[in-house]
């Protein structure tokens, strides 16, 4: 069934001239391309050590990672699956089939080079393994650099830093076995979770994130999630989920510790996360929730630009209007 | 009744937010001078929550944001009463008309509108009177004045809504 | 008793029913012989009631938090923090994590933009392997 689905979403995508299949990034000199490539063709298991920085300070930690048969398998406290198309997490002993639904419906990835110069040259060994260094930059600024395998193409370690040079997130193997893992078992009775997606070219009502967001995002995907919308959008490395739902957030539904940042005219709360970022506000009727692995400070660039809504539209009036008339004559106030 | 347990400073915050923020917003007419009282209230609250005695808690949320606006008007030194027009108190305009009655679906924001433009006094006697629900006994006690002028400054107050709202705020 | 001339600000004590028997009794007694003042009265009404009818209003969040954040850095003793720092520090290193601490909402979007985003799996995935300590 998989490999069904694999074998149509490929040719979709060749009939379509994008290049791409689910959620890879498009473009013969991405190396985030090769190395997810590299990864689902590979057999291996290894360890990485995933090592981030946030307001509290440095935290590391380590999980598994095992590669059979196209599926790479990571085993931390969140168990998760990656196919070419799929995304699987397990969740209450069961897995939830995550990945975009549609592929021909999720539009193409800008190409990595439109905001990064991409400079390789020969890198220092990796866990004793010689690698290639990728460096992404943006004008003179090093946004993230790369150490893929010279034997297999596997990335071995990548670096994300902040606009002043310091990492926020570095994700390297500490341990690798090239060959076949024992004991890797596809998902089954996986619960597929996947959502309608909508034409990435035009949102539903009242939706209206725009097609493009400051910092080189562009909207990829658009999503039916939650009661509400996710639209995806890519800079070609980093992506960003905006969550808008209709209604307002109760003020128990937010963790605590968030530092406050403005998005438009509205007040926002960030959070930190392991990969990134969590930015939750409400703005008019709808709450938004954007989940980005760039750094803060770009992320909330990013997000600035989305409109801020709020003030209610002539119709939007009269149907409020119109509301009070109908529970003033059904006596409900 | 049972013995109402006095709440933790945090439960009051969470509890009666909507309510405090209600007020707020009635008192100030706009989103940012509200947030600001409501965390000037909760402040005051944090101070005085051990004096709470259990009753009303509204009426005692109440008198704090109260205080806490009207110190707030003071030290910006607004102007106190702004002169009614000649003619509000005298004439008795007629009954709403079946267009009115439809217009007892008024828009809250219109409603809003009208009341951020009541003078200040007129303003607070007014919301303490039908937000809040405040006897006028307890708002003469809340705003130091008789028991008169809270009658007038309310009757007045409702009458310079309804001139407002009938001379269209939209 | 009743009243020779209009009773004007009376009308509002009448409507909220702060008025004394005597003084309820003249007014209706007015009220019956003067149109103009029964008309005052309905409009009066009209806007008490739409006072009355004004809804609660959604405490714009962030509000109580800001509030109960100053307070918590303010009156947080120093060991209680440096016990707090140690445990979060704990629960990021800790494999076992527990995932109790992360409000569904949040913690749920942070895997599904996973999902839904592609690139290098192992690299983007990874940091997701590990729940989000948002703690409530």
């Amino acid at each position: 069934m998989t490999g069904r689905r694999t074998v149509a979403c490929v040719a979709v995508a060749a009939v379509l001239g994008v290049g791409l299949c689910g959620a890879v990034p498009a473009g013969a000199d991405n190396p985030l391309d090769k190395a997810s490539q590299a990864a689902e063709t590979v057999a291996f298991s290894g360890r990485l050590r995933l090592e981030w920085v946030d307001e509290q300070g440095r935290h590391a930690t380590e999980v598994n990672v095992r590669s059979a048969a196209g599926q790479v398998r990571i085993d931390g406290p969140q168990p998760l699956v990656a196919t070419a198309n799929y995304r699987y997490v397990l969740r209450d002993n069961a897995w939830d089939l995550l990945a975009p639904g549609d592929p021909s419906m999720i539009g193409a990835y800008p190409p990595m080079t439109r905001k990064y110069q991409i400079v390789q040259t020969s890198g220092p060994n990796v866990i004793g393994r010689p690698t290639t260094e990728v460096d992404l930059m943006v004008g003179p600024l090093l946004a993230a650099r790369m150490y893929v395998d010279q034997a297999t193409g596997l990335l071995l370690r990548r670096e994300e830093l902040d606009a002043s040079g310091q990492p926020v997130r570095v994700v390297s193997f500490v341990q690798l076995s090239v060959g076949q893992p024992a004991g890797m078992a596809a998902p089954h009775d996986a619960v597929d979770q996947r959502p309608p997606t909508i034409g990435v070219s035009a949102l539903p009502a009242p939706y209206h994130a725009p097609a493009r967001l400051s910092q080189g995002y562009q909207r990829v995907a658009v999503l039916r999630r939650f009661d509400g919308i996710e639209v995806v959008y890519s800079d070609g490395l980093h992506s960003l989920s905006v969550f808008e739902r209709p209604g307002h957030l109760g003020t128990t539904d937010l963790p605590s510790g968030g530092s406050a940042v403005a998005v438009g005219r509205w007040q926002a709360y960030r959070y930190a996360w392991p990969g990134g970022q969590v930015v939750v506000w409400h703005a008019g009727d709808s709450s938004y929730t954007v989940v980005g692995d760039a750094p803060a400070a770009e992320v909330v660039s990013a997000i600035a630009t989305l409109p801020s809504g709020g003030v209610p539209t002539p119709l939007q009036r009269m149907r409020r209007a119109c509301r009070r008339l109908v529970q003033a004559v059904s006596g409900e106030w | 009744m049972a013995e109402e347990d006095i709440p933790t400073w945090e439960e009051v915050a969470r509890r009666y937010g909507r309510f405090l923020y209600s007020v707020a917003y009635r008192l100030t007419g706009n989103a940012d001078d509200a947030q600001d009282l409501v965390q000037e209230v909760l402040l005051r609250v944090r101070r005085g929550l051990s004096s709470y005695q259990p009753g009303s808690m509204e009426g005692w949320l109440s008198r704090i944001a109260t205080n806490a606006f009207l110190d707030d008007v003071r030290r910006r030194n607004r102007r106190p009463v702004e002169l009614l027009p000649e003619d509000l108190d005298r004439s008795a305009p007629g009954a709403p008309s079946a267009d009115e009655a439809l217009a007892a679906a008024v828009l809250s924001d219109d409603v809003q509108t009208a009341l951020s433009r009541l003078p200040e006094e007129f303003r607070v006697a007014v919301v303490l009177c039908d937000v809040v629900g405040l006897s006028y006994a307890e708002i003469a006690d809340r705003l130091g004045v008789p028991t008169g002028t809270v009658r007038s400054r309310i009757h007045r107050g409702r009458t310079m809504l309804r001139h407002a709202l009938a001379g269209g705020a939209r | 008793m009743t009243f020779a001339e209009h009773p004007g600000d009376l009308l509002s004590a009448y409507i909220d029913g702060e008025l004394s028997a005597g003084e309820t009794a003249a007014i209706e007694g007015h009220l019956v012989g003067c149109p103009a003042c029964r008309d005052e009265l309905t409009a009066t009404s009209w806007a008490r009631q739409a006072m009355r009818r004004l809804p609660e209003l959604e405490l714009p969040f962030g509000v109580v938090e800001r509030v109960l954040a100053r307070e918590r850095a303010k009156f947080l003793p120093v060991a209680w923090a440096g016990a707090a720092a140690a445990a979060v520090a704990l629960a990021f290193l800790s494999l076992a994590a527990p995932q109790s601490a992360t409000p569904p909402t949040v913690g749920r979007m942070v895997q599904v933009h996973a999902a839904s985003t592609g690139g290098d799996p192992v690299s983007g995935l990874a940091p997701v392997a590990v729940p989000a300590s948002f703690s409530k």
